[in-house]
């Protein structure tokens, strides 16, 4: 048994989402796989990937992700409560099922650069938003009970801060990625803000990848995967598809 | 998804945007924050643009006292970069009391 769990976010079909974890594990060897199934009962049930969690909470089965403010609340606790029995995972990658890994050993290097960065939590497209004209933090500013958890939660001397991050992958130490886990109520807001700012308030250190911020956008796709390869991508975010060949 | 009309009307804001919008500078940066539209809106301003940027506006400095204007400016926050710190039941001193 490894250290580090990948955990893969997946609604797909069961072929589709046993041929991702294949090819997760194929280029991950260091790493052990978890399938999240975020689908329905009945594909869970025909997966072959073993091991794998099911995820009931109706909050991920959103549609309009930002307006209905899709929550991993659901998903963080089924992998908390997965690794509950197991001691030895220290880390965790979270990644969706549309991330591509193009390092062949992308835990290994994420565990490198969250040591060289001395954080617990680190992520793509990590911004401070409070204040601004962001629109999911003007959306959330609105709302008393999201300013009320933060502060009830807040260890930090400045509980204004409000964080965002993109939610297609993320990689935690594992007291940091438990403890957002397991904060009650924190259901109701959308992932990509409340993570972030979760982790942070509890009194972790969240860091941004810039570097790879490029090659994992929200939008768009990517044709060529290798020349991202070339290009210093060690993972990529083709938005919903997954290349049946990677570099 | 929004209807055609709504989908036009933001279209064509968008294309006023890019020719007549005002050029926003993020005042920490110095660097370009994009184009908007400000239009007075019962007793606010709509800011139409910037979709791009992530900034805050307030108030800017002034080296000479003015009584007659001030500027408005866009700032973004800089990149987080937040040590640990330990949960609040480990802070050595105990919580204020009022």
């Amino acid at each position: 048994m490894n250290h580090r769990l990948t955990a893969i976010l997946s609604h797909l079909p069961p072929t589709e989402s046993d041929r991702i974890a294949a090819a997760w594990q194929a280029s991950c060897p260091d790493s052990d796989i978890l399938l999240v199934c975020g689908g329905s009962q009945d594909s869970f049930n025909a997966l072959e990937s073993s091991p794998k969690v099911f995820v009931s909470d109706p909050r991920l089965r959103t549609r309009d992700h930002q307006r209905e403010r899709q929550s991993y609340q659901g998903v963080f606790s089924a992998i908390s409560a997965f690794i509950a029995p197991f001691p030895q995972y220290k880390f965790i990658h979270f990644t969706e099922f549309d991330c591509v890994p193009l390092h062949h050993n992308l835990p290994l290097w994420l565990e490198n650069r969250l040591e060289s960065e001395n954080a617990d939590v680190l992520g793509c497209r990590l911004s401070r938003i409070d204040g601004t004209n962001h629109p999911h933090f003007l959306y959330h500013a609105a709302d008393p009970a999201f300013h009320s958890l933060i502060h009830q939660t807040s260890s930090r001397s400045d509980p204004s801060v409000v964080l965002s991050m993109l939610g297609c992958m993320s990689f935690w130490k594992r007291n940091a990625f438990d403890a957002v886990a397991n904060v009650p109520d924190a259901s109701p807001f959308y992932l990509e803000l409340i993570i972030p700012t979760l982790a942070h308030h509890l009194g972790f250190r969240v860091r941004n990848l810039p570097d790879q911020s490029p090659f994992v956008k929200p939008s768009g796709s990517f044709k060529n995967l290798a020349l991202l390869q070339q290009a210093g991508a060690v993972m990529a975010h083709p938005v919903k598809t997954f290349p049946t060949h990677t570099p | 998804m929004a209807p055609p009309l709504h989908r036009a009307a933001k279209a064509l804001l968008r294309a006023l945007v890019a020719i007549a919008g005002a050029k926003v500078t993020d005042q920490r940066t110095g660097l370009p924050a994009g184009k908007a539209l400000f239009i007075p809106w019962r007793g606010k301003l709509l800011v139409i643009g910037l979709e791009n940027a992530r900034v805050s506006p307030a108030f800017l400095p002034q080296p000479h006292l003015t009584y007659w204007r001030q500027d408005l400016g866009f700032s973004s926050h800089p990149e987080p970069d937040f040590p640990h710190e330990p949960p609040a039941h480990c802070h050595p001193l105990p919580p204020p009391t009022h």
